[in-house]
């Protein structure tokens, strides 16, 4: 299965604003929507990643913490 | 410690029209209204110029006898084969266009659709309600024992998209849902479900706190609770950045008390012969979920006129609860993540990882199928506006809202079977009894203020629904 990663120009413009070390350009940080559902049981059963809601939230396997595109921490490493 | 908000001003993100195009269609959001929208227009064009949707918008009628059904499967064959062939291939470019295997979605949608088709027959045989045989709760229950008896295969995940089918739905259901009903209902809506979320959240938050949950668990379960179900509580994980097993957990407790609602609501309902709009306005208050909702508000349309006692008629259950789920509650998912984010980077202890909350993500977490749901209302009662009412009963209601209705319902039941046959029980995280707990002092909590809103303090506004 083919997975897009949706942050795209918006990530871009988070970057821009607020630095490049953000999770949307780590290596850490998972955003792919069907890993995501694996990752979380239930998530497609009465939700999904592939909606609005998620905005572009992933998974950072490196804290293993829930997190939004534009969250920043030290370990950051680019992907 | 207490900081100074910060939030961040976006400007309009660069990227030119492939970025935007790929942030709509990239989403289920998106080709739920481009396919509601499509059939919407494609009705609208055939009534304009004398036509209808008809034919193509097939389903079983009524029936006594075994006989009786197989002649009329056999006789509209080629319509169902055709109606088949609509929803695989538009729902199938989505499909594709979400990253899936389109091999892996027809099979499993083919079968979505005959089972569908079965139980959309069933519910129309004429003794169906004296055997409480209601096609929402028929799929749901069947769906939920295939799935966790034999197990569902994970490719099948392709044909079996919960969010994507209610979302196409609730775009059809715009077009039954006068724009006057919305603008007359919706602040009625806006202010319960207000009501509601906000004691609601408050209720889980604070037993959650006060049990020692990490606060960004209490927040979690406390928008999924109050909010949106699991949609409102991975927006709020996300914005404040709560661990993964803590997002895990809030999700199984949504589904958990869902799918109990989903068989009490219409069950308590019905015990009480509530009136459709009341129930449905209940429903809207009290289910977590669009889905679930919409199966327990479904179930309640089809006592109307069956169900001695219960007054009001069946559309009057579905407008309630969408009213009420999807304006007064579903399109604030946004603003209750960005105010969360904003709580937890200035009050709340610090993570491994920090956010800045981002102004811009209260749109970007936007349901936007809300927007067709509006879009189809304005379209129809625009075009509505142009008959008499006579002519409107004889010309725009059976040949436009009729099978716009039709394909809704259809669209409906691939959700309902979709939930039961993704909801496997043993997969679910073990929340433990805390989180259990203040979860289900929330749900206590809003049952009964949901109910006293619907019956008592706004009753009469939602009984005038279904008359």
């Amino acid at each position: 299965m083919t997975e897009s990663r949706h942050p795209g120009a918006y990530a871009a413009a988070v970057a821009s604003a607020v630095g490049q070390d953000i999770c949307a350009t780590c290596r850490h940080f998972n955003d792919g929507p069907s890993e995501l559902e694996a990752a979380l049981p239930g998530l497609r059963s009465l939700g999904s990643a592939f909606g609005s809601p998620r905005g572009a939230d992933g998974v950072c396997r490196l804290h293993e913490l829930y997190l939004a595109a534009t969250s920043r921490c030290p370990q950051h490493a680019r992907a | 410690m207490a900081e100074s908000v910060e939030t961040l001003q976006l400007a309009v993100p660069r990227g030119g029209r492939r970025s935007a195009w790929r942030e709509i269609f990239g989403r289920e959001d998106g080709w739920a209204i481009l396919i509601g929208l499509g059939l919407v227009a494609v009705a609208v064009g055939l009534v304009e110029s004398g036509s209808s949707l008809k034919w193509l918008a097939i389903a079983p009628q009524k029936w006594h006898r075994w006989p009786e059904l197989g002649r009329q499967l056999r006789d509209h064959a080629v319509q169902y084969a055709a109606l088949f062939a609509l929803w695989a291939v538009a729902f199938g470019t989505g499909i594709r266009a979400l990253g899936f295997t389109v091999t892996r979605f027809v099979p499993t949608f083919a079968v979505v659709f005959v089972v569908s088709l079965l139980i959309y027959a069933l519910g129309q045989w004429d003794q169906a309600s004296r055997y409480n045989l209601e096609p929402p709760l028929v799929a749901l229950v069947l769906g939920l024992f295939v799935s966790n008896a034999f197990g569902v295969p994970r490719w099948a995940d392709a044909g079996l998209r919960v969010e994507f089918y209610v979302k196409t739905g609730i775009v059809l259901l715009g077009a039954g849902v006068p724009l006057t009903l919305i603008a007359w209902g919706g602040p009625v809506a806006i202010l319960q479900a207000g009501i509601v979320s906000i004691v609601t959240f408050g209720v889980i938050y604070a037993v959650g706190v006060r049990l020692g949950l990490d606060r960004r668990l209490a927040a979690t379960l406390g928008t999924g609770g109050a909010v949106c179900g699991v949609s409102g509580a991975i927006a709020t994980a996300g914005a404040v950045g709560a661990r993964k097993e803590h997002t895990s957990i809030a999700i199984s407790l949504v589904i958990f008390w869902a799918v109990i609602t989903i068989f009490l609501l219409p069950l308590l309902s019905r015990w009480l012969l509530l009136p459709t709009g009341v129930a449905g306005a209940w429903i809207g208050t009290s289910e977590f979920a669009d889905a679930a909702g919409l199966a327990a508000a479904q179930t309640y349309a089809g006592y109307a006129g069956q169900v001695t006692g219960i007054a009001g008629n069946a559309d009057a259950s579905v407008q309630a609860f969408t009213l009420m789920k999807v304006i007064g509650r579903d399109v604030w998912i946004g603003v209750w993540a960005f105010v969360l984010a904003v709580v937890a980077t200035t009050r709340w202890e610090r993570n491994s990882a920090t956010n800045t909350p981002v102004v811009a993500d209260i749109w970007r977490r936007f349901p936007r199928f809300v927007i067709g749901f509006l879009a189809a209302s304005v379209i129809v009662t625009v075009l509505a506006s142009g008959y008499s009412y006579a002519e409107y009963k004889k010309v725009v209601q059976p040949s436009l809202v009729a099978p716009l209705q039709t394909l809704r319902v259809w669209a409906f039941t691939f959700t309902f079977l979709s939930i039961g046959l993704t909801t496997r029980f043993r997969e679910l995280a073990s929340a433990g009894l805390r989180p259990f707990y203040a979860f289900t002092a929330g749900v206590l909590v809003n049952l009964v203020v949901g109910f006293v809103l619907s019956t008592q303090v706004f009753g009469e506004f939602w009984a005038r629904l279904g008359q």
